[in-house]
């Protein structure tokens, strides 16, 4: 265990004991210090279709309810990742036919992003570089959850791979080693994918 | 997507490290003696760390408003009525998924029906949703008057289609929009199932 990896669960593990005696603000900082990661987990996670925000207010209430059944105060990380996995996998079961409750303003996957008015050539690179991250991200989206999963963390707070290592409860070569296959995927996709001459235009 | 796993080299390996920032400097080293000989390193190199900001521009701003969610502000939430309960077809579909969405959700989708003009059974064809609805007069009023309720109108539900006599349609539809609000003071006894109980 890194010593990154020891000060994370300590820190954990006291706000979880002063948050179990009734603390709220203990509470909160264990929920606001690791929420981000957490939308990470569900974004990788949820089925399409599904708000993250939604999905993540209902790990914030199971936080609330469930924290007494935590049997190790040092596990608090991968307990939550449990949480966020089981959120998404309620919502998986139940959502067999589509229906759609986003009402995010960031293109849906398959959406192609709305140009802005400016017809400036500086209008269509940002057209040509958002077109390009959304065709990425929908690779990603496509990638195995195991795979996905560490490169959105990386992506959403730029974790450690200790960090990544210690929610998914892996050994760091494993993360490593699935990063680096993740983006080997992403190559050979964009490669593939006919539109992918804009990606690598600007290589 | 590729099933396939080949192993991984040592480069792709040290370019994933320098991307993620965990490349120490005899790697980095090590990667640039490398690229003198095979300029194409750089070019692989380059194109990951693009691909890699791309990446993080569009996650962080598709979840942008999910890593705010707050803790609910009470310790014990009320959760809505468990989607086993007999119910209507359309209703059916969309409390289910309200269900597994959460709460929010739950009245979120439950404010459907609010307003809706319950147009009735005309020549016993009407697809009218009927079933589950908010009882309006046990919700503090405040929490539907909220400024932050975010509307999205949703595509009309067709209810029948008929052919009239000189040969033209008519199209009966009923406009739905769906509301969301965000709220600690729900209460399951919102929502009421007119075929459960009497009222």
């Amino acid at each position: 265990m890194s010593r990154e990896q020891m000060h994370s669960q300590v820190d954990d593990a006291a706000l979880v004991a002063r948050a179990r005696g009734g603390d709220r603000s203990a509470l909160e900082q264990l929920w606001i210090s690791n929420r981000r990661w957490v939308a990470a987990i569900v974004l990788a996670h949820r089925p399409r279709n599904v708000d993250v925000e939604d999905l993540m207010q209902q790990v914030a209430v199971k936080v609330i309810s469930k924290l007494d059944t935590l049997r190790d105060e040092g596990a608090f990380k991968p307990w939550l990742r449990q949480i966020a996995l089981n959120a998404c996998r309620g919502a998986a079961r139940g959502l067999r036919p589509t229906l759609s409750l986003t009402t995010s303003e960031t293109p849906e996957r398959g959406q192609t992003v709305a140009p802005p008015a400016s017809g400036s050539e500086h209008g269509r690179a940002m057209v040509d570089h958002r077109d390009a991250a959304a065709r990425l991200y929908r690779q990603v989206e496509s990638l195995p959850s195991e795979y996905a999963e560490p490169l959105i963390m990386r992506c959403v707070q730029e974790m450690s791979y200790a960090q990544i290592s210690e929610i998914l409860e892996l050994p760091i070569t494993t993360i490593e080693t699935r990063l680096a296959r993740a983006r080997r995927m992403l190559r050979e996709e964009m490669s593939g994918d006919t539109l992918a001459g804009d990606i690598g235009g600007d290589a | 997507m590729t099933q396939h796993h080949p192993p991984l080299s040592e480069v792709e390996l040290l370019i994933s490290r320098m991307v993620d920032h965990e490349a120490d400097a005899g790697e980095v080293a090590t990667l640039y003696e490398r690229a003198g000989d095979d300029p194409v390193l750089y070019q692989q190199l380059n194109q990951s760390l693009a691909d890699h900001a791309r990446l993080s521009a569009h996650v962080q701003r598709d979840i942008a408003r999910a890593v705010n969610v707050n803790l609910p502000a009470s310790g014990e939430i009320a959760r809505g009525p468990s989607s086993s309960q007999a119910k209507p077809a359309v209703i059916d579909l969309m409390w289910r998924s309200a269900a597994t969405i959460g709460w929010a959700a739950v009245i979120a989708l439950a404010v459907i029906f609010f307003g809706q003009d319950r147009a009735g059974n005309r020549d016993g064809e009407l697809n009218v949703p009927s079933g589950r609805y908010i009882d309006r007069s046990i919700v503090e009023p405040h929490i539907l008057q909220r400024e932050d309720v975010q509307g999205q109108p949703l595509e009309p539900l067709p209810l029948q289609t008929k052919q009239l006599p000189d040969g033209t349609w008519e199209i009966l539809w009923m406009h739905r929009s769906l509301e969301r609000i965000v709220t600690d003071e729900f209460d399951p006894a919102w929502i009421r199932d007119p075929s459960e109980t009497t009222q």
